[in-house]
């Protein structure tokens, strides 16, 4: 799924104000942006198609709501981007500072910490002395 | 049934499978003998040498489909090694033997493992272009993700930028943050994701046990090489350290909580952790790259891909008539 500028911006717009038809879309990005309502009528449709949005008809309108929060929409990319990691690295294209494998052990890394700590002494006494 | 240039060009297509078979066989098996020795060697020797396996049947195969094309076959200055190997009618092609159907396997083969490896990039490119899209640009290929997991990663291929998160940055100093970040700019400098994903491709055409031990051989030397490219001495190295082991124990908090669970990496075990501890604070002295004896192997396994390319081609014809 790819999102384009404008659908970014009416995704934004309608986390911050749920639930808003087209014309109510359109009146706030007319003043900010310009663009047509049909523009933004598109814009609505293709964000329902993409399942990222929600719509109910009212009177003679939809009214549309995001269907995911923006922390979960963001926390899902987080997931499926770093998928590949715990399945299969291997396939993994992207570099990660660090992360943990379920048979990780505190005292494992307490070890380690206790030895940089000692290596940071010596050094300290090396350049002391 | 073909004849001439085009059956000799299959022919030596089927060579050059043959050979890429039987190189893949024994490159794996000098791979698998040396595994361990390559501790002994620093991050960028090790990472050439994984480099070296990866392309080793590739290179050998061109050498040796060289050996049996026309070009050496035709002259007399190499008689004693066309007297020790050589193909029989290069000029005659069957489809229906199995030469074509060694040919079509590997075909359809690599068409299977290039699909799923563009299939991959695409995936991670839409991906990568939402979270680049909802992010905040902090400075040149930094963006800055609102979400309370804490995580710093690079991805994209051609043009990579390193992803930090809210999360992150409110839980580690300024000092700890700097070090991650500049740990995946380097990542984005060496272009490690599309290396990372070139990698995985040719080491795809080796057996399991085998690629997967190229592939987190080779991430874990790419995060080596990161936590040690903007270090400049011992005191700095410790920090990075102390910085990782943080980090490690700040993912494993959040891993208690369900919500962010399946959200954690977790493509390094401990092990890997340690090493790229005791890596930063080890100051011993690596061995260089053996450049002699890289030089020998290669040279014997594209003389054991002749010989064997020979034999087996004798071998089958024996045993089938094509």
């Amino acid at each position: 799924m790819l999102l384009g500028e404008l659908e970014k911006q009416v995704l934004e717009y309608l986390w911050k104000h749920q639930p808003a038809d087209a014309k109510q879309v359109h009146s706030h990005f007319e003043k900010n942006r310009g663009g047509s309502l049909n523009t933004i009528q598109s814009t609505l449709d293709r964000l329902f198609k993409k399942d990222l949005l929600s719509r109910a008809k009212s009177s003679h309108a939809f009214q549309y709501f995001p269907k995911v929060k923006r922390h979960e929409l963001i926390g899902q990319l987080i997931k499926d981007v770093t998928y590949d990691f715990i399945v299969e690295d291997e396939n993994s294209v992207i570099t990660a500072f660090s992360s943990i494998s379920s048979d990780l052990d505190e005292q494992q890394l307490n070890k380690l910490e206790l030895m940089i700590e000692q290596q940071r002494k010596k050094l300290q006494k090396n350049s002391d002395t | 049934m073909i004849y001439d240039q085009w059956a000799l060009t299959f022919n030596l297509l089927t060579v050059g499978v043959l050979a890429f078979v039987v190189a893949n066989i024994f490159a794996s098996s000098v791979f698998w003998s040396i595994k361990e020795k390559l501790a002994d060697y620093s991050v960028s020797t090790r990472k050439s040498l994984l480099w070296l396996f990866v392309f080793a049947p590739w290179f050998i195969a061109l050498s040796v489909t060289l050996f049996f094309s026309p070009l050496f076959q035709d002259h007399s200055t190499f008689t004693w090694l066309t007297d020790l190997a050589h193909w029989h009618h290069p000029d005659i092609f069957y489809f229906l033997s199995w030469h074509s159907f060694s040919l079509l396997v590997f075909v359809a083969f690599s068409l299977y493992v290039f699909t799923k490896k563009m299939s991959v990039i695409y995936h991670n490119n839409k991906k990568i272009s939402m979270l680049r899209l909802f992010g905040i640009e902090r400075c040149k290929q930094v963006i800055i993700i609102e979400s309370p997991i804490p995580t710093a990663f690079t991805g994209g291929l051609l043009n990579p930028s390193c992803f930090i998160s809210t999360g992150l940055i409110e839980q580690t100093s300024t000092v700890e943050l700097e070090i991650i970040i500049q740990h995946e700019i380097a990542h984005v400098r060496n272009y490690d994701p599309l290396k990372k994903w070139f990698f995985s491709f040719l080491s795809a055409y080796f057996t399991n046990d085998v690629k997967s031990l190229l592939s987190s051989m080779m991430s874990l030397s790419m995060e080596q090489d990161a936590d040690s490219f903007f270090v400049k001495n011992q005191q700095q190295s410790q920090n990075v350290a102390t910085t990782l082991i943080k980090f490690t124990k700040l993912a494993a908090k959040y891993s208690i909580h369900p919500q962010y669970k399946s959200e954690l990496f977790v493509h390094f075990c401990r092990h890997s952790i340690e090493q790229r501890v005791l890596h930063l604070l080890n100051d011993k002295k690596f061995k260089p790259f053996p450049k002699g004896t890289a030089l020998i192997v290669i040279f014997l396994l594209v003389l054991i891909s002749i010989t064997s390319v020979d034999s087996l081609h004798h071998a089958i014809e024996t045993l089938f008539t094509h």
